[in-house]
């Protein structure tokens, strides 16, 4: 394994156990229903309209900590892709690969 | 690691099949941003079934818990209200992009030969993502989704000799039941799904055996214009593309999540200002347009006729409009916009 493709299965092994770590203690990962308060029966099929449930400040935190990783990790990954498009596109010009025919002007992308 | 490596594409034949992608090539012209509208229907397709079977999981088809259990989803299961609010989404996303997907290739002349069939399983599949979204909305078992039901599947009572008992096909009975959402729980689950995979295979098929089709607007032959080649670049586009499509899902998710109505009596009168999903909102306002009596006919009946026939046309367009792929259609052209033009107005109008 090459230094570069060991620091970056390093780099990715890392935002895995840093995104387990944060994700698991902010819950998300819990297979447990929330309990119905003592006295109260589980829920029922509803009366009135039932809404997104009411999130307190520490849902709603969650919540847009999750959306914010979201983006983020969308912004990172178009990062690289556009490196990747760019690196593709020039093997393509070259004509490397082509199995038929001489390289062809490079097409405009 | 190499070994494994090497072991698994030795034996699912990766290297075949990356070949297979750099030989084939995405034709690159201006028109070349509908291509992309394809794979992203699969895109939420997939998110479809992932969050499909983690509703299934709590979801119970009976009209004792049905609306409970969706009320459950939302507020007990953690982040259940996310998942079926994604899942919601996700359906609206993907008529949307199918839909937007159909036009392109109508308006770009696609269909004509040797693409018939590939329009053809197309509205197919388009049939099939309704279906999902007809037989999905009676499941939480709310006021609004009986109602709505209730409306969608009487229409086929004014079709003579058979409209009644394809009603009591659809709803398992003469009137909305239990045995309804069972009966589409099963559909929306199993027959639907089953359907929507043989005819995407078929259609993926199709679309491999006869190549992306070049718009006449580019204005010069196919050997002329450039193309990229699938496997990788092309991919990578998509990629980008399907990224930022799951971003955007995953906020409107967040943001916009639906509610749920009390649950259906099915003694208490219609709820006042029902309506579909958006996108079966032209054909309701046509509905609504037609009067009682037509020259002795039923207006239902006209009404419906008229809409069948659309739908039939739609689906035979390559054959009416099968002339050599030089010739420009302008006459269809005009249709289809006026069509387009109609069912937008028609659908805004509902809204108001």
């Amino acid at each position: 394994m090459t230094t570069r493709r060991r620091s970056v299965v390093g780099t990715g092994l890392l935002a895995l156990a840093f995104c387990a770590l944060v994700f698991s203690s902010a819950g998300l990962f819990s297979q447990e229903p929330t309990k119905a308060p003592a006295g109260k029966p589980a829920v029922e099929a509803a009366k009135g309209e039932t809404h997104p449930p009411p999130m307190g400040p520490k849902d709603s935190n969650r919540v847009y900590v999750f959306l914010a990783w979201t983006w983020l990790t969308i912004g990172v990954l178009l990062y690289f892709l556009r490196l990747k498009v760019r690196e593709a596109d020039r093997v393509y010009r070259t004509g490397l690969f082509r199995t038929t025919g001489a390289a062809k002007e490079p097409p405009k992308l | 690691m190499k070994k494994i490596r090497a072991w698994i594409y030795d034996r699912l034949g990766v290297a075949e099949l990356s070949k297979f992608g750099m030989k084939k090539e995405v034709p690159l012209h201006s028109h070349t941003i509908w291509y992309y509208t394809g794979s992203s229907i699969l895109l939420f397709m997939g998110i479809q079934v992932v969050t499909g079977v983690m509703l299934a999981f709590y979801y119970n088809p009976t009209i004792k818990d049905a609306n409970a259990s969706v009320a459950r989803i939302m507020t007990e299961i953690p982040l259940g209200w996310i998942i079926r609010s994604i899942h919601s989404w996700s359906a609206t996303f993907m008529i949307a992009i199918v839909i937007i997907h159909l036009l392109s290739i109508a308006f770009t002349k696609a269909y004509r030969a040797p693409r018939e069939a590939t329009w053809m399983s197309g509205v197919f599949l388009l049939a099939a993502s309704l279906a999902f979204g007809f037989t999905g909305y009676l499941l939480p078992w709310d006021d609004l989704s009986l109602a709505a039901t209730k409306v969608g599947t009487d229409i086929p009572r004014s079709i003579p000799v058979v409209g009644a008992w394809v009603r009591s096909l659809l709803r398992g009975g003469d009137d909305v039941t239990g045995d309804t959402i069972s009966r589409f729980f099963i559909v929306h689950v199993c027959v639907l799904p089953l359907a929507i995979f043989a005819i995407l295979g078929i259609h993926l098929f199709l679309v491999q055996r006869h190549g992306m089709s070049v718009p006449l607007k580019t204005g010069h032959g196919p050997e002329k214009n450039d193309a990229l080649p699938f496997w990788p670049n092309f991919i990578l586009r998509e990629s980008g593309v399907w990224l930022v499509l799951f971003g955007t899902l995953v906020t409107a998710a967040i943001f916009l999540a639906p509610s749920l109505g009390p649950a259906a009596n099915l003694m208490a009168p219609a709820p006042a200002g029902i309506r579909p999903e958006w996108y079966f909102l032209f054909m309701f306002q046509t509905l609504k347009l037609f009067p009682s009596r037509i020259l002795g006919l039923n207006g239902e009946l006209v009404a419906v006729a008229v809409m069948g026939a659309g739908l039939l046309l739609v689906f035979l367009l390559p054959l009416l409009d099968n002339r050599p792929a030089e010739r420009k259609g302008r006459v269809i052209r005009y249709v289809a916009y006026a069509t387009f033009l109609y069912t937008i107005a028609l659908t805004i109008w509902s809204l108001l």
